[in-house]
This record gives C-alpha cells, structure tokens and sequence, in this order.
C-alpha cells in the first residue's frame, strides 16, 4: 500500500524581482539625502530661453586663438547680455553677421579676429551696442565626427 | 492699468532679425501659398503697398523698387513670438496672449513695486528689442479698449519712443480726439459706416456718448461696454493665458493648393493633411472637439456662378482627438459636398465645440479600453513625429501618391527663409 500525496502544481509561473545589486539589509542608503536632479546642459548653454541663440561658425577667421573657434562649430549666443570688452561677439558689420573679439583700446573699439591672418575691424566713433546683435558665451566643437556634423551642415 | 504690448511688422521684423542687412529696406512677407501681403516694413508701406493685396497685382511696384519678399515662415515667427511672450510673462504677473504678436500685461496696483510705468514700458520694449531683435510698441491705459488705442497712437508718432502712457483725463482726452473712429477696438466696417452716418467721427465723440445710446446702437451690452471702456471704466478683465500659449476656442487648418485640383483622392489627401494637423494641435493643447467642418472651394475669380464654396458641418457623437475618428468623419463629410468634374482651389478643416480631453461622455457601444487604446496611440504618435519631424509618420490618406515628392495641395512658398530657431539644419550660419 502506498500513499498518494497530491502535490499543487503551479500552472503560471511565478515571477521574482531580481536585483542586480547590493540591498542594504536594516541601513537605508545614504544617497537618498542626497538625490539630485541630472545634469542639464541647457541650463549652461541656453540659460534664457528668450535670449539664448544657436549659431553655427562657417569660416577661419576665429580658429586657432583663445576662443578655440573652428570652422563648423556651434555657438550658444546670448542677446541679453551686455557686451564688454574682449567679449567674443556677433557682431552687424556692414549688414553682414560676422563673430569676432571685441576689444576696447584707449577709447575706440575693435572687432579683432583671433586668427592673426585675417584683418580686425575699426569700429567708427559713434559705436552704438545694437550692432553687437550678442554676446559669444559656449563653444560646441566636435572631437569626434558625431551627430552635430551630421546634423548641422558643415561646409 | 493694462498695458497692451504689440510687435511691430511682426513677421518682417522676425526676418531681419536674422537678416539685418533688410535693415531700412522695403521687406513684405506674404501669406501661406505667397498669394497676399500679410506683413509690410514701414519702407513698404510708404510705397503705398496695402495689406492683404495679393501679391500678383503689387508685382509691378515690387519689382521697381526692389521690395524683398519672403514667403512666410511660421516655424520662426511662433518661436520668436514665444520669446517675447515668456520674457514679458517674467517682469509682470499676469499676461493675456491675444494673438502671435501681442498681449496683454495686467498692471493694477503694481505702480509701488515696479515704479513709475512708463519707465518700465521703455525698460521692458528695450529689452525685448535687445533678447529677440523685435521692435515693439507699448499703450498703457485703465482699459483694455484704452491701451489698444494708446499702442496705435504710440505706433503712429515716432516721437513717443514706442510707449504711451494714458494717466491722465488731459492726455486721454487728447487720444481719444486723435483716433478715427473706424480704428477703435471692436468698430469694424459696418459700425464704422453707421456712426459716420450719425456724424460720430472720432473716438471722442463715441466716449461722449450715453450708455442707452450705445446699447441701442452699437449691439446691446457690447457696445455699452465699449463706449464705458473708452470712458475708462474697466469691463473687461484680463483672460490670463494658463501655459503661456494661446489656448483656442476653435481650430482650423485651410490652405490654397498650389495647384487646381479635380481628383478626389488628391482633395481628400488635402483634407486628410489638415485634417491631421488640425487633431495635432487640438491634442498639444489638450482639448477634444465636438464639431468638425470641412468645406472645399472652387476658383472665386473664374466664370462660374456662385455658391464657389461648399461646406458641411457635422456634430461628433461624442468629443474626440482621435485623428482615426477625425479622418473617418472628414472623408465622410468631403463625400457629401463633393462634386464630380469641379476644379477646387481651397479646402480646410475647423475644429469646433472644444472642451477639456478626457471629460467626454462615455459612449454607450464602444468599450472604454479602445479609447484608452487609441489615446495612447496618438500621443505615441504625437512623440514619434516631434523626435524625427513633423509628419514623418502620416495616415495613408494624407499620404503622398506614389512617385511623388511633393503632394499635390502643396503649396508655394518660394521665398522661405531657413527655420533659424527650431531646427539644426537650419541653424543662423555666421562667417567668421
């Protein structure tokens, strides 16, 4: 004689959570005091919503000097910001944009290229800030041919 | 004290400032399909050239003297009217979105904290000029019909630097005499000719009027309401705008195609395109639409005997966002006024009827689960086309026959400057 058990069987599987870490047993994290927001670039680069610009850079005129300016690169401009002398700007010459450094010396302004084989420009006397259109404040160049290069035409 | 604070040639202004070189020169932008003038500098409008003429009877006149054109580019223009908007949402507590190119601000009792309002209006004009390049005009007045009449008279004299302050019974008597009749807020055309007829030529001579008068005259208690706000008594609040949008109370989408079209398929594919941008932007802000008009129309300047335009008007069983449902009732609706043979010119869709999304009726023979279904589909739908563009996942009706690159209600709009703000291609390129 032999006794028959019935075992319950489970029709559906049973899920566990796994975690893939270490759970701190009667000790809560001390992170969690601590938990931050993520890091947001716009908030470095674009600031002002109602003033921060993008612009591209299509020419040589900055390469090479303290701006790291290349041919390509993507500028974040702010157009609230009052400009000052060795700002590096966007500036209206001759109904023209163009960027460059401007420069205060004695009393007339100069708009200077940072790369020295390309001419600076005398600003007239009567130098009035609405032709500064704004005011450089980040530089976005590519290490690596990336997204920005597909992205934002390169010429 | 309200202030109303108005673009100057909005969209002529939004081109030059990413073009300064149109500085001082005549700039006219024209309307979707470059069919009229919808925005002239003040260069073009000394040439004599009108708002809204069509563009093919000014070609002459544009052409002697050399007015740059631009087709218009409304990715630009609401970018750059966003920044104006959120900057004066900033220096003030309450503001009223009246259209792309002005609003609103509510000023009572700020006068303390902010200091003397006319300063402040040049302070906040100069900064706008300085953030977004955009020129503006500001009226302040204790009505709202006031500071509309203020911003016109501060548009008018150069002399007034943008802003027009009316504090005192001496200057608002002043304004009142120097605004036409015709140019007060809400006396359109017809009014205008009646209240000439009456010898009333002036905003003056309306404020001097009683309120049984205007109630008589002018349309009940709309037009007593007027007449008081010229008076300066205050009837209308402030309609604050809840997100810094322009929130709706109808939505439509109409085009002229750019070509004559006679093929069903091709119009309901127009239909279909509106149709869908319609449901779009009634989803962005979050509302669901009760009536749904489709009309189509023909050539108004052909030889054909009027009606040139037929339009039907359905009432949805229940509200709905649903671009599928929307479709399904817009094809519905195109089949009924459709005429075999006819050449259409135009067509559009006007969403009607909105209410808040998700308070609908429950309708009785479709489970709730689709619906939910469905919503989520189009917001799915809604994220897929804002992370890779717009329309790039499309309903087959909207589709572009096979073959083709443009569709075939495409419109014209030749002149297009590049979307400087909102796309990287697009991106303001600067020489260094």
């Amino acid at each position: 004689m032999c006794e028959v058990v019935v075992l319950p069987v489970a029709r559906k599987p049973l899920w566990f959570r796994f975690f893939d870490s270490m759970v701190p047993a009667g000790f809560p994290s001390p992170a969690d005091d601590h938990q931050a927001l993520r890091l947001d670039l716009n908030r470095l680069l674009l600031p002002h919503p109602d003033s921060s610009y993008l612009v591209r850079v299509m020419g040589e005129s900055m390469s090479g000097g303290e701006s790291g300016i290349r041919d390509g690169a993507l500028l974040a401009v702010d157009c609230h910001l009052q400009a000052q002398h060795d700002d590096v700007v966007i500036a209206v010459v001759e109904g023209g944009f163009t960027v460059k450094r401007l420069l205060r010396r004695g009393d007339t302004w100069f708009l200077v290229p940072d790369n020295p084989s390309y001419p600076e420009v005398r600003i007239g006397g009567e130098f009035d800030m609405i032709d500064v259109w704004g005011v450089v404040t980040h530089v976005v160049t590519e290490t690596r041919r990336g997204r920005l290069a597909t992205r934002v035409r390169v010429s | 004290m309200y202030a109303l604070v108005d673009c100057n040639n909005f969209y002529v202004s939004c081109e030059r400032a990413f073009q300064p070189q149109l500085e001082g020169k005549p700039v006219v932008v024209l309307s979707n399909n470059d069919g009229c003038l919808i925005s002239r500098s003040a260069e073009a409008k000394a040439l004599g050239l009108k708002m809204g003429e069509p563009y093919f009877q000014v070609k002459p006149l544009v052409q002697q003297h050399a007015v740059r054109m631009f087709s218009s580019n409304y990715a630009l223009y609401g970018d750059m009217s966003g920044r104006v908007m959120h900057y004066l949402s900033s220096v003030v507590p309450e503001v009223e979105i009246y259209s792309i190119d002005e609003c609103f601000l509510d000023l009572h009792g700020m006068e303390p904290y902010l200091g003397p309002l006319a300063e402040q209006a040049a302070g906040w004009r100069h900064e706008v000029r300085r953030r977004t390049h955009i020129p503006v005009c500001i009226g302040i007045a204790p009505t709202k019909t006031l500071a509309k009449l203020a911003n016109r008279l501060a548009k008018k004299s150069p002399t007034m630097e943008g802003v027009c302050y009316l504090d005192t019974d001496g200057r608002r008597q002043w304004a009142l005499a120097q605004t036409p009749v015709e140019d007060v807020w809400g006396i359109g055309g017809q009014y205008a000719h009646k209240l000439y007829a009456q010898g009333i030529r002036t905003a003056a001579q309306l404020a001097g009027q009683s309120e049984a008068w205007a109630r008589k005259q002018l349309g009940g208690v709309v037009g007593a309401r007027l007449v008081r706000e010229l008076q300066g008594t205050p009837c209308q609040g402030l309609q604050p705008s809840e997100d810094g949008t322009l929130s709706r109370k109808s939505i439509a989408c109409t085009r002229t195609f750019g070509q004559p079209l006679s093929a069903f398929a091709d119009v309901l594919g127009a239909v279909a395109h509106f149709a869908s941008k319609a449901a779009e932007k009634l989803r962005r802000q979050g509302s669901a639409a009760n009536v749904l008009t489709v009309f189509i129309s023909k050539n108004r300047f052909g030889t054909e005997p009027p009606p040139h335009t037929r339009s039907v008007v359905l009432t949805l069983p229940t509200g709905t966002s649903d671009t599928i449902e929307l479709l399904r009732h817009a094809r519905a609706a195109l089949k009924r006024i459709w005429e075999p043979g006819a050449v259409y010119r135009k067509a559009g869709v006007v969403l009607d009827g909105l209410e808040t999304a998700g308070q609908q009726q429950l309708l009785l023979f479709e489970p709730n689960e689709q619906a939910e279904r469905r919503a989520k589909l189009m917001a799915d739908l809604d994220k897929v086309n804002q992370r890779f563009g717009a329309g790039k996942v499309k309903f087959a009706t909207a589709q572009l026959p096979k073959g083709e690159y443009t569709a075939p209600w495409a419109g014209q709009h030749q002149w297009q400057t590049p979307a400087y703000t909102t796309c990287w291609e697009d991106l303001l390129c600067i020489r260094a």
